[in-house]
């Protein structure tokens, strides 16, 4: 069991398995839609004129479909060199201000990416590509992975503190 | 605020949250918003959803995640072991020919499978012992894995190139082309090595093979064939305009699964895990390269990259001298931060720099990435030392350092010789451009 996993609640560590399983069927969506386009442009000279588009909707998807499940995992790359050789509680100090650093990131990030996705509905933006997609539809889904994403991070917060307090308190 | 001062800020910022050990994204990002945030308050906030928008839904890194899943379908389906197996048994004349197949074996696969360290694990696992059964001596078999491991990335398909070119909107295919001779030079370096450490020493290698019968060469030819035929596939594919370098990626990935299928060793768990595996690489990277244009746009904001170009002119510093500076500044760098982070942070920053002094941005792509490998090498965060250290039991982490430092300083001569004749990088996709 990772950090992560320890100091999240069970719901959200699985939610987040089953956003990365999500993300994986996306994955395969992605490979098969771009391989009928080769096909249908190669053997037929068409086109499905929405595989550029999709494909990259569907990867945004699975990028931030796929944040939660690396946070949890310990993934994500940090330099290892200091850290390794502080004692437990300044490992848990750092490791606390990681993801208060993370949260802080998270929480603009969602914030961002909301007001993107309110504006878009405003206007009835629609996409430029000939399937005319209105943007709102596939933006939705940004600035909801990145609340579950600062909620991660708050959990791991939390939890860093935690033994931060229970390390002051042995000491 | 200058940017001479913004840049010292945000450079102090940057080095002491990576040094206390916070994620390398969440630092970028942070920095990114700081600075936005201070040269035009909340203003430019909204500006960073569309900036996560246009990095999150860009067709050209589609095909980061494809790539990675078409090298964790290959690694999982036993193409390595008998594309390896081959190669050892059609290099049967050659002395020391386990060792030259490491490297042969660990540059195609790790061009394949995008990934270095899973190579020099992958290889290595099936190396390893055959090689101590056949008496090569650890000093000659560490480093081919760990050196032939880091070629990956320079020959095309290379994930850290296509990050490369969307951030600084170079063409894939050029970079991808620009890699090739140079992997292939690099690749022929290391061989040259093996075989000068095989004349010098020769009792670390046993005597040649005898010829293998007629039926087991046809089926090695016979195991080659499939990681070879998809190698062209794609690099043909590319390089004749048939398909753009993320069709080639799902394309690859619809080979790699029917090798799959057909070799009978992939299942349907080996192929969730495969998915989820490329998912998380595929989020770890985006991360990184999300917080990357956010902190890109704060340098724009604060002029930081066009103040050093201008600077870099104004000073007069020829352009040898910026290169060794480069080459000694990637050198440390690699030392403790991995290799996509590192480009990310800098590029940014040197790109302006390099268009000011004329320098071609895909030839600076491929050194970049050469600079990468050589990341993979140097304690002490090199990961292909620890990949082989791993597997290599009893030998310890100093005697695969010392076993990969001659393979290391080959890197850098390779950056030098790509200096005097950039030729090297850039002849091939000039020919893409006048055919």
């Amino acid at each position: 069991m990772t950090r992560a996993e320890r100091a999240a609640p069970p719901c959200i560590t699985r939610l987040a398995a089953i956003a990365c399983d999500i993300a994986g069927l996306m994955l395969v969506a992605i490979a098969v839609l771009i391989n009928v386009e080769i096909v249908t442009r190669g053997l037929f000279g068409a086109s499905t004129l929405i595989a550029d588009e999709y494909s990259g909707y569907l990867f945004a998807w699975l990028t931030l479909l796929g944040f939660g499940h690396a946070l949890q995992d310990g993934a994500f790359l940090r330099v290892e060199g200091l850290i390794a050789r502080l004692s437990p509680r300044g490992r848990a100090f750092a490791d606390t201000t990681s993801a208060l650093v993370g949260l802080v990131v998270a929480a603009v990030c969602t914030y961002a990416t909301t007001l993107l996705a309110l504006a878009s509905h405003r206007y009835d933006t629609l996409s430029i590509q000939p399937s005319a997609t209105p943007l709102w539809m596939v933006q939705v889904l940004i600035p909801i992975a990145f609340a579950f994403l600062t909620t991660l991070y708050a959990a791991l917060a939390i939890s860093g503190a935690r033994r931060v307090a229970n390390r002051l308190l042995a000491a | 605020m200058s940017w001479q001062v913004a840049l010292g800020l945000y450079g102090v910022v940057l080095v002491a949250l990576l040094v206390f050990g916070v994620g390398i994204g969440s630092v970028m990002g942070l920095v990114g918003i700081l600075g936005v945030t201070a040269a035009s308050g909340l203003t430019l906030w909204p500006t960073l959803g569309d900036l996560v928008w246009n990095t999150t839904n860009s067709f050209t890194l589609v095909a980061v995640p494809l790539f990675v899943l078409m090298g964790e379908i290959i690694l999982r389906s036993g193409v390595s072991k008998r594309f390896y197996g081959a190669l050892s048994t059609l290099m049967y004349g050659v002395r020391g020919g386990l060792a030259q197949s490491n490297v042969v074996g660990c540059a195609i696969f790790a061009a394949i499978s995008g990934s270095s360290t899973a190579t020099a694990l992958t290889i290595g696992t099936v190396a390893l012992p055959e090689m101590r059964k056949h008496g090569y001596d650890d000093r000659l078999t560490l480093g081919t894995l760990t050196g032939g491991g880091c070629l990956g990335i320079l020959i095309p398909p290379s994930i850290p190139m296509v990050i490369y070119a969307a951030v600084v909107q170079e063409s894939v295919i050029d970079l991808f082309m620009a890699g090739v001779l140079p992997g292939l030079l690099l690749a022929g370096m290391f061989m040259a090595w093996v075989a000068f450490l095989v004349a010098r020493h020769p009792t670390w290698v046993p005597p040649k093979r005898t010829r293998p019968p007629g039926a087991l060469a046809l089926r090695a030819l016979g195991d080659c064939l499939p990681v070879t035929l998809l190698l062209l596939a794609i690099l043909g594919g590319m390089y004749f305009g048939i398909v753009t370098p993320t069709e080639a990626a799902a394309f690859g990935c619809a080979i790699a699964a029917l090798l799959g299928l057909v070799y009978r060793e992939m299942t349907l768990s080996s192929f969730r895990v495969a998915l989820r595996n490329s998912v998380v690489t595929n989020a770890v990277i985006m991360f990184i390269i999300i917080n990357a244009q956010i902190l890109s746009f704060a340098f724009t904001t604060a002029g930081i990259g066009r103040g050093v170009a201008t600077a870099m002119a104004t000073l007069g510093v020829a352009p040898f001298v910026f290169f060794c500076i480069l080459v000694a500044v990637y050198l440390v760098l690699g030392m403790f931060v991995d290799g996509i982070s590192m480009m990310l942070l800098t590029v940014p920053l040197l790109y302006p720099t390099i268009q000011a002094m004329g320098l071609s941005g895909v030839w600076f792509g491929v050194v970049l990435v050469v600079l990468i490998e050589l990341g993979q090498l140097t304690p002490p965060m090199g990961l292909n030392l620890f990949a082989v250290h791993s597997i290599a039991a009893p030998a310890s982490i100093g005697a695969v350092a010392r076993a990969s430092l001659p393979y290391a300083l080959i890197i850098v001569l390779l950056c030098f010789i790509l200096y005097w004749v950039p030729g090297i990088a850039l002849w091939l996709p000039a020919t893409l451009k006048g055919a």
